[in-house]
């Protein structure tokens, strides 16, 4: 551990662009909360990936399959990095990924939902792995982590894959127009604001967090929001979706046209804008997960449980 | 005719495809070694191309990013051909694309 | 001196069946393979999720190379694109989920290896495009092999318990297997000797099957139906083989099919209504 203290880590990293490279240059507060974010990236990769299965189940074709398990293979890819990322600070990555239990795992809400279709999929390359790469990019660039900054050159450019992926075929089904546009609608109308309540508490009710503070990343939750409606919406409005939200030429922000934070109706995939919560609702509705929870952990669990005790004895 | 097949010279077409990257990787189709060959003919150019794996699912990728950089040539009539022989190995990779690689974290 | 053949449409009329049935069981066998690989997104280390995932590819990408000899018999008019969709000609051991690693592990070695061993026979193919492709194909087939062989060593060396589990999930294969690599009395293989499309006959392909599977199994001590050892460098099959009832253009005994939820998967592809172009 570091003899520094965290005040005068944090003045290296911010005045200095001094980049942390071992868990012997750094104080506990910033392991803690280095652990955290990275965990929350792990987590994210690692249920995207039965969540991106369930819709691959239901590809329209050969070569759409074939998309759909190149985009799991590389999910599973960036969380086994970022698991041996956490296993260099000395967590037990076996654990974590079949220890654990399913409420434990720290992804988005958004990959506790059911995606059960090939146009589900497709908006989730779109939007939800939007919201990765502005998650991502920001502590590519800014991270003070150096070691985590490396790893995110080769995440980085595999996600735009997926976000092309996502948007060539977006804009394809909606060209097709009837029917299939009308799908891509339904799937907008319970998918944006997932992501827009994926960048969490706005900032004039967040205090700075020792992850902004330490640099571990460079934005706040306000502006990755931003960074990713100011994607999301232009590709959303040249498709002929509508959305809850606008850029507003004033302020020169997005933003958007319901009460954020609000209730959300998982059983039937439906955002309850007439419902305004406060963000603790929030965190509870998070805390107590969403419908496909348990099933995506145990899609990853059951077979190590299963192998463990069958053929080892006992896990 | 067209302008573009009295200029359209193989190597132009070669340089053209230097700017193209694999979609998955920061290195261009040619460095990646997947351009077997290159052949104009009666103003339709026709690439072959070696697949990185039979897998690879960013085939119409590679097709549409390598329409619009010869568009931008004003080379219009293009045909790409996937072509499995001989197989695309890591060999085909040029050095610097290796080094880019290896800065990458990619082992080749 | 055969002559060679650069499309179907170039092909000999009393070839041309075998061969269509021939294409189709390689092409419904690894997409099978495929889809069984991808159900392991959750193997017991992530690291063998990854090659899972990964090798579920390989076997996609292959079954879309011998689709695409399909769809030329389509677009001749030779095959109709709803009786293909119908049939489902995939090897028996495919029809439904590996119900453990074990069965997974015995199915990357024996029935990866009967598919590639097979393809491997178009060596020198009289049908050209055939030729060009299968290159790649034994490329990203080694390291199929290599996984297979890997997690056999570890399962057979880990306790009793696990090597005595593999064994069980191997012979539960072993039949199907043998069978699938073709009867020598079956009149399509004639034919496509005949016409130097396949080089070597099934005799031959088991022969192969069990020169790599002998020293596999010697090394990890599994007691499977095969005589022989690493000294005379000999190996035999100690498996009699009925054909009664085996079906040469389904290379298998039942003709049941995949099982209800693989259907399902399957449906996919002709039930939707998005624009995925051919």
């Amino acid at each position: 551990m570091s003899v520094l203290t965290d005040d005068a880590l944090k003045a290296m990293i911010h005045n200095e662009g001094y980049l942390v490279e071992t868990p012997e240059e750094m104080t506990e507060a910033y392991k803690k909360a280095l652990i955290q974010i990275l965990l929350v990236q792990a987590d994210t990769e690692l249920m995207s990936a039965p969540a991106y299965y369930m819709a691959a189940c239901k590809a329209p074709s050969l070569n759409t399959r074939l998309s759909a398990y190149a985009i799991i293979q590389d999910e599973l890819g960036h969380a086994h990095i970022t698991f041996r990322l956490l296993e260099d600070l000395g967590m037990d990555k076996e654990h974590l990924i079949f220890g654990r239990k399913p409420n434990e795992f720290k992804n988005p809400f958004g990959f506790d939902q059911p995606l059960e279709t090939w146009v589900e999929l497709v908006m989730a390359n779109a939007y939800f792995d939007r919201a990765g790469i502005v998650l991502l990019s920001d502590p590519f660039q800014n991270t003070s982590y150096g070691p985590w900054k490396r790893a995110l050159a080769k995440v980085d450019k595999e996600e735009l894959f997926h976000l092309r992926h996502g948007e060539v075929w977006m804009k394809r089904l909606c060209e097709a127009g009837g029917k299939i546009k009308a799908e891509i609608q339904r799937a907008a109308d319970w998918m944006f604001p997932m992501g827009v309540e994926w960048f969490g508490m706005p900032d004039h009710l967040k205090r700075h967090t020792a992850q902004l503070e330490f640099k571990l990343k460079g934005k706040t939750n306000d502006q990755l929001r931003q960074d990713w409606l100011s994607a999301v919406v232009p590709l959303s409005e040249s498709c002929g979706i509508k959305i809850p939200a606008h850029f507003d030429a004033e302020s020169g922000h997005y933003v958007v046209d319901y009460h954020l934070p609000c209730d959300y109706d998982a059983s039937q995939k439906q955002w309850l804008f007439d419902k305004p919560i406060t963000w603790d609702q929030v965190f509870e509705r998070w805390k107590r997960r969403g419908p496909t929870n348990e099933e995506y952990v145990n899609m990853f669990q059951r077979q190590y449980k299963q192998f463990m005790t069958s053929f080892n004895g006992g896990a | 005719m067209s302008v573009a097949t009295e200029v359209c010279t193989e190597d132009r077409v070669w340089q053209a495809l230097k700017d193209v990257n694999d979609p998955e990787m920061p290195i261009s189709l040619v460095d990646m070694g997947m351009v077997y060959a290159i052949q104009i003919k009666n103003s339709t150019v026709k690439i072959q191309l070696g697949p990185t794996s039979t897998a690879c699912p960013a085939l119409d990728f590679i097709r549409e990013d390598i329409e619009k950089r010869l568009q931008q040539e004003n080379i219009e009539r293009v045909e790409v051909e996937w072509v499995w022989d001989p197989p695309w190995t890591n060999d085909r990779i040029s050095e610097e694309g290796k080094f880019i690689l290896t800065t990458w974290g990619v082992s080749v | 001196m055969n002559s060679q053949f650069e499309s179907v449409a170039e092909l000999p009329k009393e070839a041309k069946q075998p061969f269509y049935d021939l294409m189709l069981v390689l092409a419904d066998s690894k997409h099978l393979l495929g889809l069984r690989y991808g159900e392991w997104l959750g193997a017991p280390a992530i690291e063998a999720s990854i090659s899972a995932v990964s090798m579920a590819q390989d076997e996609f990408g292959h079954a879309r190379l011998f689709y695409g000899i399909i769809t030329e018999f389509v677009k001749h008019g030779s095959k109709a694109r709803e009786e293909i969709a119908k049939q489902y000609r995939n090897i028996e051991t495919l029809d439904r989920e590996f119900e453990s690693w074990m069965d997974f592990i015995a199915a990357n070695l024996l029935v990866d290896l009967a598919l590639t061993i097979q393809i491997e026979a178009f060596q020198d193919s009289s049908y050209l495009p055939m030729r060009r492709m299968i290159g790649k194909i034994s490329q990203e087939e080694e390291f199929h092999l290599q996984h297979a062989h890997g997690w056999l060593l570890r399962l057979a060396q880990e306790s009793e318990k696990s090597r005595l589990g593999l064994e069980k999930s191997i012979k539960k294969i072993w039949i199907p297997v043998l069978h699938w690599l073709g009867n020598p009395e079956s009149r399509s293989e004639k034919i496509l000797l005949e016409m130097g499309l396949q080089k070597l006959d099934s005799e031959a392909l088991r022969n192969r099957f069990v020169e790599v599977i002998g020293p596999l199994a010697e090394e990890a001590g599994l007691d499977l139906p095969i005589s022989g050892d690493a000294v005379t460098g000999e190996w035999l099959l100690a498996t009699e083989l009925s054909w009664k009832g085996w079906d040469e253009a389904f290379r298998r005994l039942s003709k049941t099919g995949p099982d209800a939820a693989t259907f399902a998967q399957i449906d996919c592809f002709h039930t939707h209504s998005y624009p995925v172009g051919s």
